[in-house]
């Protein structure tokens, strides 16, 4: 991790990130869109975005490659969810059998969805865009981190995460990023409803 | 009842002005209600709620005091009443420094005065919020007009995002603020000074009083209550402030922008701890309720002592 971070700071260093990306709280997410950016690091979700609604841009997918060689990527974020108590429960489960039919995980797919089967990926991609290939690779090589916390460790403008990535790649004190992050995570967690 | 009481006439004065107490309530209920409705309730449900673990969803939780006493240790909550106390005073200052030179100078009847007020006083009645991203753009790195411009006049070599370091964005939001919020102190400022009567400043002008000396002793006495007040309302205002931070920055960088208001919406409706949302801002009541009584006290009039 302390190359990753070490690879991003030369990269501010060289001049090769706009000035811009240091206050970038997510609001422009899909920045790709307007044809002004390079490169992006954005989850396969924006692969289905760019195929279906904006057919005019070129671009390519590839993982996120690693220092030496290797990529790295990491699935996960969405889940669906089914309140305590629900009096529909046959119809979220005939509705979560759907969604991971064959048939269902198609739909999805086709509606810029990436799929989540993946021994039935080949054929739910089967006459699709074939850059949503990639989003299946990804998930060969994906971690998923899990916490119950996530929206307050990782997600949140504010989370310990985000401000790491943001004192580490543009701050000066590398190692006090880390170790507040460290610090800011475990508070978290220590304080999180028992 | 104290009529009543003082007045020992029976009968019929007895029942009118018994009558005439109830019409008074009447008159009062409507607000009454409102205020019973929209503050006293919210503010005893909010007591009720610091008193639980209150999740968004699922059942509340009586924990007693612990939401209280969870605050001493917690790093974050601390961090941000230390920046909103900074931010306070640098505010309060500089929109006073501003005011009162701003109100001095449209007291004076001058040719185009009301043009000076107006413009003073124009971008008071622009909201928080959309004066919030107004400057968000103005400071954008890439569109907006700060940077650019200093770009184009040649005094920095590349564009500089004034949002990305904790000065440019401090600096960034105070002058905002500032610029939105001095015409309103100004207003205030100016009806105090036109409620001293023109006489003693001209008596203290024929003692031979001088500028700074009438300013000193006979404006500023006199400005007490007008002051009182101002100072509350910005500093209550200062104390309570979120958007800006929320908008401009999103508390960055690095979270070092976080007010206590952020930190409890952050509490409450990003983490959910509603519970805990409710006791923060209970102790944020407490503490405002005492800075306003503490100012009053301050700035007592003379013969109020």
């Amino acid at each position: 991790m302390r190359a990753a971070v070490d690879a991003y700071r030369t990269m501010v260093e060289k001049d090769l990130v706009p000035e811009s990306a240091a206050t970038d709280n997510g609001v422009n997410f899909l920045s790709f869109t307007n044809g002004k950016i390079g490169q992006q690091s954005i989850g396969a979700f924006s692969i289905g975005s760019l195929v279906n609604d904006h057919p005019e841009i070129n671009f390519g997918v590839t993982l996120i490659p690693g220092i030496e060689g290797g990529a790295s990527s990491f699935a996960g974020g969405d889940n669906i969810v089914v309140t305590a108590g629900t009096p529909k429960l046959s119809a979220v489960q005939e509705f979560i059998e759907f969604a991971y039919s064959p048939e269902g995980q198609k739909i999805l797919a086709q509606n810029g969805s990436i799929p989540t089967r993946l021994d039935i990926a080949d054929q739910t991609l089967e006459g699709l865009d074939p850059r949503l290939q990639v989003a299946v690779d990804a998930i060969d090589v994906a971690k998923t981190p899990y916490t119950l916390l996530f929206n307050d460790l990782i997600n949140s403008a504010n989370s310990p995460w985000a401000t790491f990535t943001n004192a580490a790649i543009f701050g000066d004190d590398v190692d006090g990023a880390f170790a507040t992050a460290q610090d800011d995570m475990q508070a978290i967690i220590d304080n999180a409803a028992p | 009842m104290t009529i009543a009481a003082v007045a020992p006439v029976a009968g019929a004065t007895r029942r009118r002005s018994k009558a005439h107490q109830w019409k008074g309530l009447l008159y009062i209920a409507p607000a009454m209600v409102l205020v019973l409705v929209f503050f006293v309730l919210p503010v005893l449900f909010t007591v009720w709620m610091s008193f639980h673990n209150w999740p968004l969803m699922g059942q509340p939780k009586w924990i007693g005091l612990r939401n209280y006493s969870r605050m001493l240790s917690d790093t974050r909550f601390l961090s941000a009443i230390g920046f909103t106390a900074f931010y306070t005073v640098i505010v309060t200052v500089a929109i006073f420094a501003l005011a009162f030179p701003l109100a001095l100078f449209v007291e004076r009847e001058r040719r185009g005065v009301g043009v000076y007020r107006s413009i003073f006083f124009l971008p008071v009645v622009v909201g928080l919020a959309t004066a919030s991203l107004l400057w968000t753009w103005l400071a954008n790195v890439d569109s907006g007009l700060f940077s650019p411009a200093l770009r184009a006049l040649g005094l920095t070599e590349h564009s500089i995002n004034l949002l990305a370091t904790f000065e440019g964005a401090f600096t960034t939001i105070v002058v905002m603020v500032v610029w939105k919020i001095v015409g309103f102190t100004m207003i205030l400022l100016l009806t105090g000074l036109q409620a001293i009567p023109s006489d003693l400043t001209e008596a203290a002008r024929i003692d031979g009083a001088g500028r700074w000396q009438r300013f000193r002793h006979l404006t500023l006495p006199l400005m007490r209550r007008t002051l009182a007040l101002a100072l509350i309302l910005s500093i209550t205002g200062s104390v309570l402030a979120f958007d800006q931070f929320y908008i401009m920055t999103s508390g960055g960088p690095q979270n070092s922008m976080i007010s206590v208001v952020y930190y409890i919406f952050n509490q409450s409706f990003v983490s959910f701890h509603l519970g805990y949302g409710a006791a923060l801002s209970i102790v944020l009541l407490i503490a405002l309720v005492a800075l306003s009584v503490a100012q009053l006290w301050l700035l007592r009039v003379e013969d109020e002592r």
